[in-house]
């Protein structure tokens, strides 16, 4: 999962668990504040009554002959009263009490305070019914809510908004500086700008890792080019040496053959170093994918190649690729080395008279292209089949002039193009090589 | 005919010259960029054999240089480097080949006979092989005017033989010359004796073939 997936994943859950929180809290903290707000409310209206009390006298309320006031307006939901009481404690509270209104009996807030008034004791009574006061708390929660609800909304909002803005640099870090790191080369070393002190830092590190890969690579590839001159040239001085003293005619046989022998030496020599070099330039990626090939063609071309060779042990070669299968990406060269390697090595491990074939068929579990090199020659030891693309590991049956490289070279441009490269053998019945090409993309 | 040897390798420089004087050829050799730019400046030239990888300076820039002066002589490319982009360049330039070291001499001199063809007509177009021709122009044998059939791999050796002819070739430069960076894949001399023997069978149909020797425990030799 990407990271501002995640970050916007858990910011969303801490919300809704923080609502939910909220939802849980809220009623009775809702009732409490409602409650507070009504004794205020009450208290308030106390004052008032004593003020009007104060300033116009009791009779205002309380008419000569009477004991008591009483008042409530129209839906009962509030109501005051007064009436003369005997000298007792001191009353100041707030209580819910039921009262009898009309036949009905309903549940109050009542506010109760004792008070004299010239010789008389007065209770003044201000109730507020339990019913609205729920009203009152239904409200407040209801607008808590929406408030609660439009605010999560808007902060997860800007939050994805200010994370996006924030993993910008990071991801154009992944994009740009991962993607192409298989290729050094390539590599931008453009500073991605950024405010984030982290992301600096990790692009800084990405720059200066790729620097380094750059600079070993350049070094690997000056090393195969000065190895290339300075081992074939003087390998080039013996080669013209011997060239030269094979065409002296004061020479005897006996010296001669021995040139022929030591102008072999040399050549070994050569390919050695030439093979190793190409190991080394294409496992250094220094060989161009750019070409789009035809395998039908390619095996075609292969086995023309071949064809002059068959005849020293009566080989019969037959080459079917069927249907075609177009290889994109890849360098026409080295897949003909490949391609040739592996059927130079039919016919040079054959016996007389045997046959060869190159066969092109679709995978059999789909998805791709199979390429098989079969013969009817000495075929290889079980023990040796582990080692055979190892180099310089030769088979029991392989004759000196052959160096191990072959099929190590092969296996090399098979990785490089990420075509499967197996081996079936049963000795002395002959050997099957399987390219698996990948399917077209 | 005179070549210039552009070498900056001694040894190799004196092995080259060695083996075109034995072959008629009038040498001079050129260690630096600048004693090659000097010499070419100086003397006409047949051929320059120009390695790339000079002391001084990049083979392939005395060669642009040389061409904006207008030289005649025919340029073959020797180098160490076997990149193709220094191939396609040298080419590019104007130069008539190119031959990865290390070649092998024999190889050299084929290729400078085909260009003297090419370039200087010097030679007739037929090149009288016993009692048949070799068409070079167009890669054919003939006898009394008849076509005789040879595969591709076939000509090339018998070509090969008569270009350095009165000289063994060894199995090795044969093999070398006809699969040239493919032989080293399955080197087998064995391949080379079989194609003898088929020219040697197809020829023999024609005419006598005994100028076509067998130099025991070396290689073969057109002796004409």
């Amino acid at each position: 999962m990407k990271l501002s997936t995640q970050f916007s994943l858990f910011n969303a859950l801490s919300r809704v668990a923080i609502l939910l929180l909220l939802v849980g809290v809220l009623p009775p903290v809702m009732s409490r504040l409602a409650l507070l707000a009504t004794d205020q409310r009450l208290e308030q209206k106390k004052e008032k009554v004593l003020r009007l009390i104060r300033r116009n006298g009791i009779s205002d309320f309380i008419e000569s002959g009477q004991s008591s006031y009483g008042s409530y307006n129209l839906l009962k939901e509030e109501f005051i009263s007064l009436e003369a009481i005997v000298p007792g404690p001191r009353i100041d509270v707030i209580d819910d009490s039921k009262r009898a209104v009309e036949d009905e009996i309903v549940e109050y807030r009542v506010l109760s305070y004792s008070f004299a008034q010239g010789r008389q004791n007065y209770l003044l009574e201000i109730g507020r019914s339990t019913g609205s006061i729920g009203e009152t708390e239904r409200n407040f929660r209801r607008y808590a809510l929406y408030i609660l609800l439009v605010a999560a909304a808007l902060t997860t909002l800007a939050d994805l908004a200010f994370f996006r803005y924030l993993l910008a640099p990071f991801y154009t870090i992944i994009r740009q500086r991962l993607r192409n790191s298989h290729y050094p080369p390539a590599f931008d070393f453009e500073p991605i700008a950024t405010s984030t002190a982290d992301f600096r830092y990790l692009d800084q590190s990405l720059r200066e890792m790729m620097a380094t890969i750059q600079a070993s690579f350049s070094k690997e590839r000056k090393f195969i080019a000065d190895a290339s001159h300075e081992l074939l040239t003087p390998l080039a001085a013996l080669q013209y040496r011997f060239d030269n003293m094979l065409a002296d005619e004061g020479l005897s046989d006996e010296n001669l053959v021995r040139v022929v022998e030591s102008q072999r030496t040399v050549y070994r020599l050569r390919t050695i170093i030439k093979s190793l070099l190409m190991i080394s330039k294409i496992e250094n990626d220094q060989f161009a994918r750019t070409d789009t090939v035809s395998l039908a063609e390619l095996a075609a071309e292969v086995c023309e190649e071949v064809r002059d060779r068959l005849e020293v042990l009566q080989l019969t070669l037959t080459c079917i690729v069927e249907p075609d299968f177009t290889v994109p990406h890849c360098n026409r060269g080295l897949l003909f080395t490949l391609v040739f390697n592996l059927v130079s090595n039919a016919i040079k491990y054959n016996r007389e008279g045997g046959l060869i074939y190159v066969l092109g068929r679709p995978a059999p579990m789909g998805g791709g292209h199979v390429l098989e090199v079969r013969d009817t020659g000495h075929g290889i030891a079980k023990e040796q089949l582990p080692r055979l693309f190892h180099r310089f590991d030769k088979g029991a049956t392989a004759d000196p002039d052959s160096y191990g490289l072959g099929l190590s070279i092969a296996r090399t441009i098979a990785d490089l193009h990420g075509i499967e490269i197996d081996v079936n053998s049963i000795e002395g019945l002959g050997t099957s090589f399987l390219l698996t090409f990948p399917e077209r993309k | 005919m005179t070549v210039l040897i552009v070498e900056d390798e001694r040894t190799l420089a004196r092995e080259l010259g060695i083996f075109l004087h034995n072959h008629n050829f009038a040498c001079t050799v050129a260690r630096t960029a600048a004693e090659a730019r000097w010499q070419l400046a100086d003397t006409p030239f047949d051929f320059v054999l120009l390695d790339l990888g000079l002391p001084d300076g990049d083979g392939l820039d005395v060669l642009a240089e040389a061409k904006q002066n207008e030289l005649r002589a025919a340029v073959i490319i020797l180098t160490a480097r076997s990149a193709v982009e220094d191939r396609i360049g040298g080419l590019e330039l104007g130069a008539d080949d190119y031959l990865a070291k290390p070649f092998s001499l024999p190889e050299l001199l084929a290729r400078m006979h085909a260009i003297t063809r090419r370039r200087f007509g010097l030679h007739k177009p037929t090149v009288p092989v016993g009692a048949f021709s070799l068409d070079l122009q167009n890669r054919r044998l003939l006898h009394a005017g008849q076509d005789v059939s040879l595969s591709v791999k076939e000509y090339d050796v018998l070509s090969y033989l008569v270009l350095n002819k009165n000289r063994v070739l060894t199995r090795l430069q044969l093999t070398e010359h006809i699969w040239g960076n493919l032989s080293e894949a399955g080197f087998d001399s064995n391949y080379i004796d079989a194609h003898i023997k088929n020219l040697r069978k197809k020829l023999g149909q024609f005419a006598d073939t005994d100028w076509l020797e067998t130099a025991r425990g070396l290689g073969y030799r057109a002796r004409l």
